[in-house]
């Protein structure tokens, strides 16, 4: 049974493809994503077993973690020496001549401390950037294999319909975010450290603005897209039923004597393909999980570290500092909850393929 | 996309010199209207891309 079903996957897809895309991802996960190869979920799904049951998972998970916090930690420790730095010039103004010269030391050090944080900022934005790059091109490699069993099952009106506009709603997704909605959270941040640098409040509504818009902005489109999918899929569904159900009555009814042998043989090959589709399908589900694993816990460990520091520094640097440096990880939070609304729209297009060919 | 990088850049810059200038210069009985000066500019700045987009 398992080699059959085996054989049929590697007619039916393009195993290549996939075997390519889970080396690529193993490589960006840190082999997290060798526990969910398309080989693994076979085999947990035919056994009956569950596909958690790896303890090496926790262990490699543990590993990961422990090595995001410590890089996180240099980056604390320079901006916490910076702040000391700072604290003792304010607090020695009046010793110095006049009060321009230690007012524009305390000045400069702020300076540094934005420049350092906004380096650092760069870095991570530009592995969000990355990080939604791999998910779509994930999701380009995967959709038409999908949308390929789906007319192979004859589902032929859904698939000819889907597949264009999936494949456009997936490329227009990603279009929108990154060109508007990723910038819009890196100038929040830009006027978010500009911010504690003034004595004033200059741009801090600004900031705060800018950046619940993108939030929102972000889920009114994953509402919309997924609205439109799962309307589209609908429709089609019930005129495909129609015309699946109509070729098993004829083929039961008009062939004499081999009719009914071979109505049940399309039934079963049918069957089968629903399982291959839904192997497929968990694949790509664990894929784009793991993918967004890595990402999302360096932005939540870095943002904690961010919290902190803002705690340690308040004392000596001051409130407005340690306010701007607390205001950069509810950024670097934005920023998760971006990358975690985004694989929610694409786990929800697996799964409404997966829904569409009818479930086993 | 270029518009909006160059009006961030445009804060960024105003706001950093007008810092910067509010600690040098201001001494005496001015101060106070020349930093009253200073947030009107500011001000300004940030609106001008909606004053670009009017014309």
């Amino acid at each position: 049974m398992k080699e059959t079903l085996k054989k049929q996957l590697e007619n039916i897809i393009d195993t290549e493809k996939t075997t390519d895309l889970s080396e690529y991802a193993s490589h960006l996960t840190g082999g997290i994503s060798d526990y969910f190869t398309l080989d693994e979920i076979l085999h947990a799904t035919l056994e009956g077993k569950s596909i958690f049951d790896q303890p090496q998972l926790i262990e490699s998970l543990k590993d990961l973690l422990l090595l995001e916090v410590r890089s996180a930690m240099v980056i604390s420790v320079e901006i916490l020496g910076i702040c000391i730095i700072a604290g003792l010039l304010k607090n020695m103004s009046g010793s110095f001549a006049s009060k321009g010269v230690s007012d524009i030391a305390s000045f400069v050090c702020m300076i540094s401390i934005v420049g350092v944080t906004i380096l650092h900022f760069n870095q991570v934005y530009d592995m969000t950037l990355d990080a939604m790059k791999t998910m779509t091109y994930t999701m380009e490699i995967l959709l038409p294999v999908m949308i390929g069993i789906l007319i192979a099952m004859g589902q032929v009106t859904t698939g000819t319909i889907m597949s264009p506009l999936l494949l456009t709603v997936v490329t227009a997704f990603h279009h929108i975010i990154k060109n508007i909605i990723l910038p819009a959270v890196f100038f929040s941040a830009v006027f978010t450290l500009l911010n504690c640098i003034t004595e004033k409040d200059y741009v801090n509504q600004l900031a705060k603005i800018i950046r619940k818009a993108a939030l929102y902005g972000t889920g009114l489109l994953v509402t919309l897209m997924t609205g439109i999918i799962n309307i589209q899929g609908l429709i089609t569904k019930t005129s495909d039923g129609l015309i699946i159900n109509t070729a098993k009555y004829s083929i039961d009814a008009f062939i004499p004597i081999v009719g009914g042998f071979t109505a049940d043989t399309v039934e079963l090959f049918l069957t089968c393909m629903r399982s291959i589709k839904n192997i497929v399908g968990l694949f790509g589900i664990f894929l784009i999980l793991t993918l967004i694993l890595v990402p999302v816990l360096k932005l939540l460990v870095i943002a904690a570290i961010y919290k902190l520091t803002a705690c340690l520094t308040e004392p000596v640097a001051g409130r407005k500092t340690a306010e701007g440096i607390s205001d950069i990880g509810s950024v670097l939070i934005t920023l998760t909850a971006i990358l975690f609304f985004s694989s929610l729209l694409f786990i929800l297009f697996i799964t409404s393929i997966m829904k569409l060919g009818g479930s086993l | 996309m270029n518009e909006i990088t160059t009006w961030v850049r445009e804060v960024f810059i105003i706001i950093l010199s007008i810092t910067f200038l509010e600690i040098l210069l201001p001494e005496g009985s001015m101060k106070k209207y020349v930093k009253f000066i200073y947030s009107i500019v500011i001000m300004a700045v940030i609106l001008s891309p909606i004053l670009h987009t009017l014309e």
